[in-house]
């Protein structure tokens, strides 16, 4: 009886506005600010759009509208747990940025000149999923593999590109020395408890200090996404950064492979730090000297890598993902950043014996990052919706 | 003939090399071998430029010829054979 009643009631708050033969449906929650983005976007071109009716259908207060989103999403082919989900006809808008914007108002302006069908309003009025007549258009997103079987492009996209970024920036051989470093003294110690405790307290309090690096590039790009030559900024200096990788790269190839001897100065002082704090009698204090040192490390190492997780953030940011969703993102990148550093250090401790990595692949992980980034690049500056990967 | 070796404890050329050098001195046991530490041991009159490890093979305390960045047992042979004519 309540569904009944819930239909009409829904049935004839749809057709109040007898003028408007259109209809824009917004989903969206109170709690998502890329939704109350959208709802001021609607608000402000409404004008110009007389015979489109606008109806905002909120998902978390008003659990009937969630019901009706899942049977959207049903009918519509989507299987995508994003809000904001605009539909206008038998189209469906996921997320807000720069593209859905242009997107949005192509399509009302197709609807208002050619009649759309109705798809949400029909939804709503027999509550449960419909066939469409005229299914939209998908686009070859699976692709079978060997041994995995039947993968979706999308869905693997940017946990694939978190994997890739964080391992080519992870070769950065700009904090490998100071690890190295440490382990040389950690194997001279008696106690294998704390060269455990050292080493995994360097390890992680990198990984924290990378992390939240991360995170802050994520929050900016998040506040200044609405700043359109943000997009612009960030793309050019994926280009430049990807030029620089390449450069290294030719220079790399004609040498043979070695350690750059540099930073002579503070290299010395480093030594001396990481002398003084594993011989620290305290164990408390020597982790805590350990802990300060990897900050530091990573704070003034950052500029070795500043391309790579700008453009990551950017492209995080773009998605539209949930805070949560984009913190799990980032912790894979860090993983992947740091699982070289981390093998070496296992290795270490289980064998006693230091081990490295040649820097014969540097060579290649510049050349692999510069086209990644030049490609990256290209994309942010004229086809942004290839790196949606989530919508 | 004398072999010296310079690397340093960071470096991760000089450690994937090293299993490659310690295999070259057992073959060549007769050789008077030398390690220096880039960082501890007084390596100036080496001229070392800008990459590790470097060998150096010295004859009469002459230096005939060096080898700069990382190297396989294969290459520190060919260079000695060479020299050695």
């Amino acid at each position: 009886m309540k569904k009944f009643l819930f239909s009409i009631v829904s049935f004839f708050l749809l057709c109040v506005n007898a003028s408007a033969s259109e209809k824009l449906y917004l989903f969206h929650r109170y709690d998502c600010p890329h939704c109350q983005k959208e709802i001021a976007f609607l608000e402000e071109i409404k004008k110009g759009y007389p015979n489109v009716e606008f109806i905002y259908l909120e998902v978390v207060k008003r659990k009937e509208n969630l019901k009706h989103l899942e049977n959207v999403k049903q009918t519509l082919g989507d299987d995508t747990p994003y809000v904001p989900y605009a539909v206008i006809g038998n189209q469906s808008f996921i997320g807000f940025n720069e593209d859905t914007k242009e997107q949005i108002k192509k399509y009302l302006t197709y609807c208002s000149k050619n009649s759309c069908e109705d798809v949400v309003g029909k939804i709503i009025q027999e509550g449960r999923s419909i066939s469409l007549v005229k299914k939209k258009a998908k686009t070859q997103e699976e692709f079978a593999l060997p041994f995995l079987g039947k993968v979706n492009a999308k869905e693997v996209s940017l946990p694939l590109l978190s994997v890739i970024l964080g391992f080519l920036d992870g070769f950065n051989p700009c904090a490998m020395w100071v690890l190295l470093f440490l382990i040389s003294m950690l194997l001279g110690m008696k106690n294998k408890r704390r060269m455990w405790i050292l080493g995994g307290g360097f390890l992680l309090a990198s990984a924290i200090t990378y992390a939240l690096f991360l995170v802050a590039w994520f929050k900016i790009n998040l506040a200044l996404q609405d700043i359109f030559f943000l997009r612009t900024l960030i793309a050019l200096f994926a280009l430049g950064t990807g030029c620089f990788h390449l450069i290294r790269y030719r220079k790399m190839r004609h040498r043979k492979a070695g350690c750059t001897v540099v930073h002579e100065k503070r290299r010395n002082k480093i030594r001396k730090q990481i002398q003084m704090f594993t011989k620290e009698k305290s164990l408390v204090l020597g982790l805590i000297g350990v802990i300060s040192l990897a900050i530091s490390v990573n704070l003034i190492e950052l500029a070795c890598s500043a391309g790579f997780p700008l453009v990551y953030t950017q492209i995080l940011s773009l998605n539209d993902l949930s805070f949560v969703a984009s913190i799990i993102y980032i912790l894979l990148y860090i993983f992947f950043y740091l699982i070289d550093d981390f093998l070496i250090f296992c290795i270490a401790m289980f064998t006693l014996k230091i081990t490295g990595i040649t820097n014969k692949y540097q060579q290649y992980s510049h050349l692999l990052g510069g086209l990644l980034l030049l490609l990256i690049g290209w994309f942010l500056l004229f086809h942004p919706k290839i790196l949606l990967f989530s919508m | 003939m004398t072999v010296k070796r310079i690397s340093a404890v960071w470096c991760s050329s000089c450690i994937v090399t090293y299993k490659d050098f310690i295999s070259f001195k057992e073959e060549h046991a007769e050789l008077p071998f030398f390690e220096l530490d880039y960082d501890r041991d007084d390596i100036q009159n080496y001229h070392i430029k800008n990459i590790l490890p470097v060998i150096i093979f010295e004859q009469e305390g002459r230096e005939v010829a060096r080898m700069e960045g990382e190297y396989t047992k294969k290459e520190l042979e060919a260079m000695y054979e060479k020299i050695s004519l």
